[in-house]
């Protein structure tokens, strides 16, 4: 075989040719035909509840008439980059859910339809108020939460009824302090098991920094980074010592496993630890050497709880953005919301389809509990980054996690820097 | 986005020198040379348009984005070079141009002599025995890296399979993923073990191209083993040891399926490589215009890079 | 025709004879070898433990998982995950299969008709083009990927399949590359030889050029084959509907927003690993001959 080598002079009329090239092909076709009559798309996370959400859309379809085109349900992370291409694709869905950290960017960029004048046409009285509330920005309203799910603290009711710990069975602040979480972890703890396991859902930050007096991750309005304030780093340094100092929480290298703090529970060797109203689907299916259920958050100043919500919103852009209000109302609606409720998903925004969570009971857990919890509600104040925010702030924590810098040290350092993105 | 891991299959080394054509031209030979040239257009023309559309014009959108400040949504601001000048105070940009670094200086030189050390070892011994190794030795790369990140976090567990073994040799095995140094030792395992397959099969063919008798001559002039590695296997090879060099540094530069589905860029800021970074501010920040301007960045380092080798092949590749 | 004659110009299989020449010196030295075949058994665990790991997990209930995460223990036959995971993977069994195909066809040919012409075709710019070509490779795919999105939304092709198959298609650089360096390795007389014969280049290239370099074919299409299969950004781009969607996608969906069920993830994991593995174990013997016979080189 005859070869010579490429030369570099070859290679770079190469890349030159390449973007020449380019200039050629600068052409493009025009956008494709909108939306045929009587249809509405629908994008999702998958979320554990792909069946309910098509009991729902079916139930939807057969009442109204209308067809509701579902794109495929993405993992939630990949979702998390997916909305920006959905909104700016120029066929956005007709109704979509958005992570309420995005609420505000996506609000101030001008991106959802304004639905602030239909949503006050709803009645009050037959909604939480103060959960619709949140989507309600100065630059519009462009969907509600369709439901929330309360974080609370999941615990083996055998392995604490041993130790002779009742946790409360309603969300009261005597008895449920801070120190008497710590004591009952502390009493069992030991061998192969852990008392508690709190920082595995990011949801503990902002719920933490609130019941400690502050207001959380961010300031009312959005422009300060107040985790980094005494009050929120106290708390933060609080959970972390629980594994650093008193050794009743595992390690965050171990917790790297996938679901490890879930696997712990199942096999009996974690006695407590805070998650999302969801998870109690994957307790009745998994757990079954031991009874469990659910306690309120721990008080402090405060005893609120960041329930997970579930935000749709209707994109301006959509073909037809009448068709997705239509669709929103169904899913804030009783019906739709008995479906959640009824399968103890979310406890829907709609009162009356909220009370039927107590009934989804199955094995004695006090469900009822998820439904007062829903009055506990605290959010994280919105801001017009938050996810490049986090993006900043969390590896340090991370850093404070395995112990390298402490948790002032690590929220101190970003401080600047987060209130860059968000000021 | 295809996954960086597919973007390069292989940057190249060679062209033919072609026999000039004769220089008599008859009329007759002309309409033949017309012809030929014709139907060779013909042949390419998928191939042209192919990258004219899907590459080229997708480059050049890319260099305008990098001059602008653009989030997706509202009309991108033409902002002159201040892409390019935000980067160096950028913290976390530099952050993980280090580690990237690190990256490749650890994986690089892993997979080449363990690519190295199979292909040698496989290139003996019958034809089953070598089919079986070479099977078990190329099957991660033809697995998918979501199942196999979530198995790899499980065996990074504190109590995991990776820290009991080094448990059985007396090693008190670090906290892998959750520890700064070495969750990036941890992504460089994953990213070698399922890597190096291909450029094992490469070093195979090369291998399996040195001419027989060349041996048998240092066998009955009596070679050691290793002298025949040094004076007639290695030598032999430095052309697809150059290629595989080549194109791992291309390949490391890229890394992100590893990261993206095993650590998320932590702990802390540990493992978050360069594309990663890119990826976040284009697809969780809005910054489309400044995630360009560093995609870009990376593009031209790259071809520097590309270029140095290509002058420093002289000195060590071998033709024969 | 006259031209089969010449095959015996092709570079020898590899096994058959190089096979021979070994075994002779292995038994000579059967103590040095049997350490080594020791040291490649061991090396095969290294590499095969992540993949028995998931295959074992497969097979397991999601507790047992919970309560031993090592599977020392071992399998326990729970066939209900692959009856789970087996219903939810396989309506995208079908478009994987699909785009495989179609990947796998095309940039076959278009691969070979471009490194045919790169080989042995006079054509003027020949040079700057296939240097084009070859730049490409060092292109960070991140450059293209968002204008290319922007590009796809233009022509409409947002939850299509067009995305996922037509500009891989259209730019199959490595084939171009390995398909050039393999038919420059035949011998002139194959063409002489046929168009003697009175066959036209079409002809030529598909009845007598594309049998003489299936080894590299079969390379090309098993490394198409595995990026194809294996594809994940593509279609958590650009495709919405779930109809369209591939393996991929619907393995990462296992994973939830709340739980991941493992042991359902695992049984999915390993159903689509499967083809490829199939695939691979025939196709396995022709990469290293498809690579030798193109003469990667510098």
């Amino acid at each position: 075989m005859t070869m010579t080598r490429i030369s570099r002079r070859s290679l770079i009329t190469g890349l030159g040719a390449l973007g020449a090239s380019g200039a050629l092909a600068a052409c493009g076709g025009g956008p494709a035909g909108s939306a045929t009559p009587n249809e509405v798309s629908f994008a999702n996370w998958s979320d554990n509840f792909a069946d309910l959400y098509t009991q729902s859309l079916d139930a939807y379809e057969a009442q109204s008439g209308v067809t509701v085109v579902r794109q495929a349900d993405v993992p939630f992370d990949d979702y998390q980059t997916r909305f920006r291409t959905l909104l700016s694709g120029g066929q956005p869905p007709g109704l979509m859910r958005l992570n309420d950290d995005f609420v505000r960017e996506m609000t101030d960029k001008e991106q959802l339809a304004d639905l602030g004048e239909r949503i006050s046409g709803l009645s009050e009285e037959e909604y939480f108020a103060d959960v619709a509330a949140f989507t309600a920005l100065e630059s519009g309203q462009g969907g509600l939460p369709i439901g929330s799910s309360p974080r609370v603290l999941f615990y083996n009711k055998t392995m604490l009824q041993e130790a002779g710990i009742t946790p409360p069975s309603s969300w009261v602040p005597d008895q449920w302090q801070w120190d008497d979480v710590l004591a009952a972890a502390q009493e069992v703890t030991g061998g192969d098991r852990y008392g508690i396991c709190l920082w595995t859902d990011t949801g503990f930050e902002n719920t933490f920094a609130v019941n400690n007096g502050g207001p959380g991750i961010f300031s009312a309005d959005g422009t300060s980074f107040t985790l980094a304030d005494p009050a929120g780093i106290e708390a933060i340094q609080w959970v972390v010592d629980l594994t650093l100092k008193h050794k009743v929480q595992p390690t965050w290298a171990y917790l790297t496993g996938e679901d490890a703090d879930l696997r712990l529970f199942t096999a009996g060797n974690l006695g407590m630890f805070f998650g999302t109203m969801g998870l109690a689907t994957y307790m009745r299916e998994n757990v079954t050497d031991f009874e469990w259920d659910v306690a309120p958050m721990p008080a402090k100043v405060e005893q609120r709880q960041e329930g997970s919500l579930s935000v749709f919103v209707v994109p301006r852009e959509s073909a037809d953005v009448d068709r997705g209000w239509e669709l929103l109302q169904w899913m804030v609606g009783r019906e739709s919301g008995s479906i959640f409720a009824e399968a103890g998903a979310f406890i829907p925004l709609h009162r009356e389809a909220a009370a039927l969570v107590e009934k989804t009971s199955t094995q004695g857990e006090n469900m009822a509990l998820f439904a007062e919890a829903a009055g506990y509600q605290t959010t994280v104040n919105s801001t017009r980054a938050t996810a490049q925010a986090v993006q900043l702030y969390r590896p340090q924590l991370e850093r404070a996690y395995i112990g390298e810098i402490s948790v002032e040290e690590a929220l101190t350092s970003v401080r600047a820097q987060v209130e860059r993105v968000i000021g | 986005m295809s996954g960086p891991r597919s973007s390069v299959s292989s940057a190249d080394m060679s062209v033919l020198t072609e026999p000039t054509a004769s220089a008599v031209a008859r009329p007759e030979r002309r309409r033949q040379r017309r012809r030929a040239a014709l139907q060779g257009w013909a042949f390419v023309a998928p191939l042209v348009i192919g990258i004219a559309v899907f590459q080229a014009y997708p480059l050049l959108v890319s260099l305008w984005a990098s001059f602008h400040s653009w989030d997706g949504f509202t009309t991108p601001t033409w902002i002159g070079l201040d892409n390019f000048t935000a980067m160096p105070a950028d913290e976390l940009l530099v952050n993980s141009v280090k580690i990237t670094l690190l990256f490749t200086l650890g994986s690089i030189p892993l997979t080449v002599v363990l690519a190295l050390l199979l292909a040698v070892l496989c290139n003996r011994g019958g034809r089953i025995s070598s089919s079986f190794f070479r099977t078990a030795y190329f099957t991660p790369y033809v697995t998918s890296i979501v199942a196999i990140s979530l198995v790899f976090t499980q065996f990074f567990a504190p109590e995991g399979v990776i820290n009991q073994v080094l448990g059985l040799v007396g090693i008190d095995g670090p906290e892998w993923l959750a520890d700064s140094t070495f969750a990036l030792v941890a992504v460089i395992v994953v990213a070698v073990w399922q890597g190096v397959g291909y450029p094992m099969v490469i070093l195979l063919s090369g291998l399996q191209a040195i001419p027989k008798e060349l041996y048998e001559a240092a066998d009955v002039d009596g070679a050691s083993p290793p002298a025949r590695f040094l004076r007639i296997t290695l030598p032999l090879l430095t052309p697809q040891l150059f290629f595989v060099l080549i194109t791992q540094f291309i390949l490391s530069f890229q890394i992100f399926g590893v990261v993206f589905v095993m650590t998320s860029g932590g702990p802390g800021n540990a493992t978050s490589v360069f594309i990663y970074y890119v990826f976040q501010n284009a697809f969780s920040f809005g910054q489309l215009g400044y995630a360009s301007a560093m995609a870009w960045a990376m593009f031209l380092f790259i071809v520097a890079l590309t270029v140095i080798q290509l002058r420093l092949q002289k000195k060590w590749v071998f033709y024969a | 025709m006259t031209v089969l004659e010449k095959q015996t110009a092709l570079p020898a299989a590899p096994g058959a004879e190089q096979g021979r020449g070994y075994r002779r010196r292995a038994r000579r030295l059967s103590g040095w070898s049997f350490v080594r075949v020791l040291f490649m058994l061991a090396l095969v665990v290294v590499f095969a433990t992540p993949l028995l790991w998931m295959i074992n997990s497969s097979l397991r209930t999601e507790a047992a998982i919970a309560a031993d995460p090592l599977g020392l223990a071992g399998p326990r036959l729970e066939l209900d995950n692959y009856a789970v995971a087996g219903e939810a993977v396989a309506p995208f069994f079908l478009n994987s299969v699909k785009l495989a195909v179609l990947n796998v066809v095309g940039v076959l040919l278009i691969g070979a008709l471009a490194g045919y012409a790169f080989a042995r075709m006079q054509f003027p710019g020949k040079g700057v083009l296939f240097a084009v070509v070859l730049a490409t490779a060092i292109v960070p795919g991140i450059v293209y990927l968002i204008p290319q999105y922007a590009l796809f939304q233009q022509l409409g092709w947002i939850d299509t399949h067009l995305p996922l198959w037509v500009p891989r298609v259209l730019t199959p650089v490595f084939a171009t590359f390995l398909l050039r360096q393999a038919f420059l390795g035949l011998p002139r007389e194959l063409e002489d030889a046929a168009r003697i014969d009175g066959a036209g280049t079409l002809q030529i290239f598909f009845r007598v050029m594309i049998p003489q370099v299936k080894p590299a074919l079969a390379a090309v299409g098993i490394f198409t084959f595995i990026e194809s299969w294996n594809d994940l950004f593509g279609p958590l781009i650009f495709l919405n509907s779930t109809s369209l969607q591939t393996l991929p996608v619907a393995l990462a969906l296992f994973r939830g927003e709340f739980f991941t069920t493992v042991s359902t993830l695992m049984a999915a994991s390993t159903l689509t690993v499967a083809p490829v593995l199939v695939v691979y174990l025939f196709a396995q013997r022709y990469i290293v001959e498809g690579i030798t016979s193109s003469g990667v080189k510098g």
